[in-house]
């Protein structure tokens, strides 16, 4: 019934190395964010965005030529696999949403409008004032629960690995120009929550086995911790990974979205509960072993 | 088996007798979102002006009229609400055409005093079960009313056809399906400066109405022309009221009385306020989706949950063997539960939430991973498998707490932070994660002592 197979990857021989390139993703993700910025979508910056199928045979630039009659030719224009259409407007105006679909039903076949999103600016304001109280909320609610249930070094080493898969998600969606709309608000905040779970079941483990530190020393403390651990990290991690690949294949664009956040997340999640956590624990034990 | 293990074995079964019973069969018994049944989200956002300041009266009058112009429209349970102090946000569930409710919502009330020159049969009101003692005379009452509506839907059918929609003359529905022929205007909602809930001398509920002067006016030589006869009241083309004048008024001051309730004088009120000084709209935000793609997105959000639960049924079967079909079976059962909860609660299935349910597939066997490696360490150390059982459960507890209450604190922000979609997500994460919570510790649990005192019997001899 249960194999009798053990771990024992040494994985805090490399934790320089891997602390390194974490800081250079780091570095790397808040240099996309300040050159290349974020894509925010028309739920936080306004706009008009409008999803359509038409019966007859379309291209991106016919959808364009159709659009310019009424000087809304800068619009981003997309072309789902479908055959969908995906057309967003800096417009808050009214009368542009009239415009628009009268000119698509009057030059393509079979219009059908699927959906229409329009965020005038008061709400766009509104729900990135939404999303940023959230996030600030959620890293306070944080805070307090490592307060609660952690010594201060880990609770610290744990939030510091939590700022660094956030910061790499966002550095990948800059980097890819993947749209930032409320959903991903949602899966950043889900990502947080699981990653943090995954550092939990670490750092309770590395506590379990803190009363060999002064035998075994820091190292073997934390490595033996991860060992122990390891096939709960990787098989919780494929097991999530698995639903989540389903849906970025299946579920559709914006299911597809969403499983996309996910899969980077727990990636990332992953990794960092093994190395980054772990890593600042050994280091700051090393360089400090009282208190 | 020990007591303690059959209670629980008793509890598993009842859960799971309990959620079968609720979810199957599983048709049209979740509530969907918006953005997976069609229709569409609109808030407005009031609009003052210097002589038209924006209170709690404008804003009811908005509503009232947004909700006659809704249910004119056809619109299936329909919500329209209140936002803050000044906006008004509406679902509209169903709406094949967005810009087509959207011109019918955007649109400024328009109230007029007309002419009534013919009427169809008059309808009654619904019947209503209470008042009726027997369950044959409420059955006639309401066979009366059908007839009596089908009979005015005919009349209106008529008069439509004969009366060309031009000109003076027209054909208005009524409020109770009947209709009305109506001629000429005589005054318009601009002249009408008050209009409140007043109870006569028997102290019965009535609407009084007052002009300007040149309302008065205008009202006078009306009521002088049609003493005895209707004056219809129409608000948005639609006929409110249609009172009998009683006797000539001058001075512009008009008792409207009739059988009314309070309730339906206030009513009354309202809407003739909301012809007189009309609420301007802007639309701060329109999220509407068709039909088709609501459905779309249903077909891909149920494959690619059956195809993501199929390969975690399948990795747990072939990592953990027996141990797997316990962790599989106690899988089923928590999606079960958590159909079950979405109905119990009649909350709101949306496109992010069927997100939030996969995604929840994948996070709720991490409890049993957490307890199998405990017991096979465990074991490791020489303990038989029902101490390791015992102490792989009981290890594994804290922890499987401990990592679930994360989840839950992000999905209690968004389910404070965020509005509708959002909103659905936080609640399927959060009832995903308190079943998982149950079916690792409870239902695996017993699903493995069921298995395990099986295999010992076995041995025995």
């Amino acid at each position: 019934m249960f194999d009798n197979v053990k771990f024992n990857f040494p994985f805090m021989k490399y934790r320089k190395l891997w602390i390194v390139i974490s800081i250079v993703f780091i570095i790397l993700s808040f240099g996309m964010l300040f050159t290349k910025g974020l894509n925010l979508s028309v739920d936080f910056t306004g706009g008009l965005v409008f999803q359509v199928k038409f019966a007859q045979n379309a291209e991106v630039a016919d959808v364009r030529t159709c659009l310019d009659k009424i000087n809304q030719g800068q619009a981003t224009i997309q072309k789902y696999d479908n055959g969908n259409f995906l057309i967003r407007l800096q417009a808050p105006d009214e009368s542009v949403r009239q415009q628009v679909t009268d000119q698509l039903k009057a030059d393509f076949d079979g219009t059908e409008i699927l959906q229409i999103d329009k965020v005038g600016p008061v709400v766009g304001g509104e729900l990135r004032r939404q999303a940023l109280i959230a996030l600030a909320l959620a890293l306070l609610g944080i805070l307090i629960y490592m307060a609660f249930r952690f010594r201060f070094r880990f609770g610290v080493a744990a939030v510091l690995a939590l700022f660094h898969d956030t910061t790499i998600m966002l550095g990948i969606y800059s980097l890819t120009g993947r749209e930032i709309s409320v959903t991903f608000i949602a899966a950043v905040l889900t990502i947080v929550g699981y990653s943090l779970n995954d550092t939990i079941v670490v750092m309770d483990r590395i506590r379990e086995n803190w009363k060999d530190v002064r035998s075994k020393g820091v190292i073997d403390v934390i490595n033996a911790s991860i060992n122990e651990t390891l096939t709960r990290t990787i098989n919780t991690a494929l097991t999530t990974l698995l639903p989540v690949i389903a849906m970025l294949l299946f579920g559709g664009e914006v299911i597809a979205n969403f499983a996309f956040a996910f899969l980077i997340g727990i990636i990332f999640g992953t990794y960092s509960s093994i190395y980054v956590a772990g890593g600042i624990v050994a280091e700051w034990y090393m360089h400090s072993p009282k208190a | 088996m020990v007591k303690k293990d059959k209670w629980r074995l008793a509890l598993v079964v009842a859960v799971v007798a309990v959620s079968a019973a609720i979810v199957f069969p599983i048709r049209d018994k979740i509530k969907l979102g918006l953005d997976l049944r069609g229709g569409a989200h609109i808030v407005l956002q009031a609009k003052g002006t210097a002589e038209n300041p924006i209170n709690a009266d404008s804003v009811e009058r908005l509503i009232a009229v947004l909700r006659s112009r809704v249910d004119q429209y056809g619109v299936a349970e329909p919500i329209i609400q209140k936002q803050g102090t000044d906006r008004v946000a509406l679902d509209l569930p169903g709406i094949d055409d967005p810009q087509a409710a959207l011109d019918l919502i955007g649109r400024t009330a328009v109230l007029e005093f007309r002419q009534v020159l013919g009427a169809s049969p008059s309808v009654p009101a619904k019947p209503d079960r209470k008042n009726y003692e027997t369950e044959e005379s409420y059955n006639s009452a309401v066979s009366m009313y059908e007839e009596a509506k089908k009979n005015a839907a005919e009349y209106v059918e008529k008069l439509k056809a004969q009366v060309p929609d031009a000109g003076e003359v027209k054909v208005v529905d009524g409020e109770e399906g009947n209709g009305y022929l109506l001629g000429k205007l005589y005054v318009g909602g601009k002249q009408l400066t008050k209009a409140e809930t007043t109870f006569d001398q028997f102290g019965k509920a009535a609407v009084s109405i007052s002009f300007n002067a040149e309302g008065a006016q205008l009202f006078d030589s009306a009521t002088a022309m049609n003493v005895g006869k209707q004056i219809a009241i129409v608000l948005d083309d639609m006929v409110i009221s249609a009172p009998v004048v009683q006797q000539r008024i001058s001075g512009g001051n008009a008792q409207i009385t009739g059988k009314f309730t309070t309730e339906e004088a206030n009513r009354l009120a309202i809407m003739l306020r909301a012809g007189a000084l009309p609420v301007n709209v802007e639309v701060l935000e329109n999220r509407s989706v068709g039909p088709t793609l609501g459905a779309d997105s249903i077909a891909k959000g149920i494959k690619s949950g059956l195809i993501g639960l199929g390969l975690v049924v399948i990795f747990m079967l072939v990592y953990y063997g027996m141990l797997g079909i316990a962790a599989d079976i106690a899988l089923c059962v928590a999606m079960l539960i958590v159909l079950a909860c979405l109905i119990v609660l009649r909350s709101t299935l949306t496109l992010p939430g069927i997100g939030g349910l996969i995604l929840t597939i994948g996070m709720a066997v991490d409890g049993n991973v957490l307890i199998y490696e405990r017991m096979k360490e465990e074991a490791r150390m020489g303990k038989t498998y029902l101490a390791a059982l015992e102490a792989g459960f009981k290890k594994a507890l804290v922890v499987i707490l401990d990592s679930n209450i994360t989840t839950l604190l992000a999905a209690a922000i968004l389910f404070y932070c965020g509005t509708g979609p959002i909103r659905g997500f936080a609640v399927t994460l959060s009832i995903g994660t308190i079943a998982a919570v149950f079916c690792n510790v409870v239902v695996t649990r017993s699903i493995l002592g069921v298995m395990l005192s099986a295999r010992d019997n076995g041995q025995k001899k």
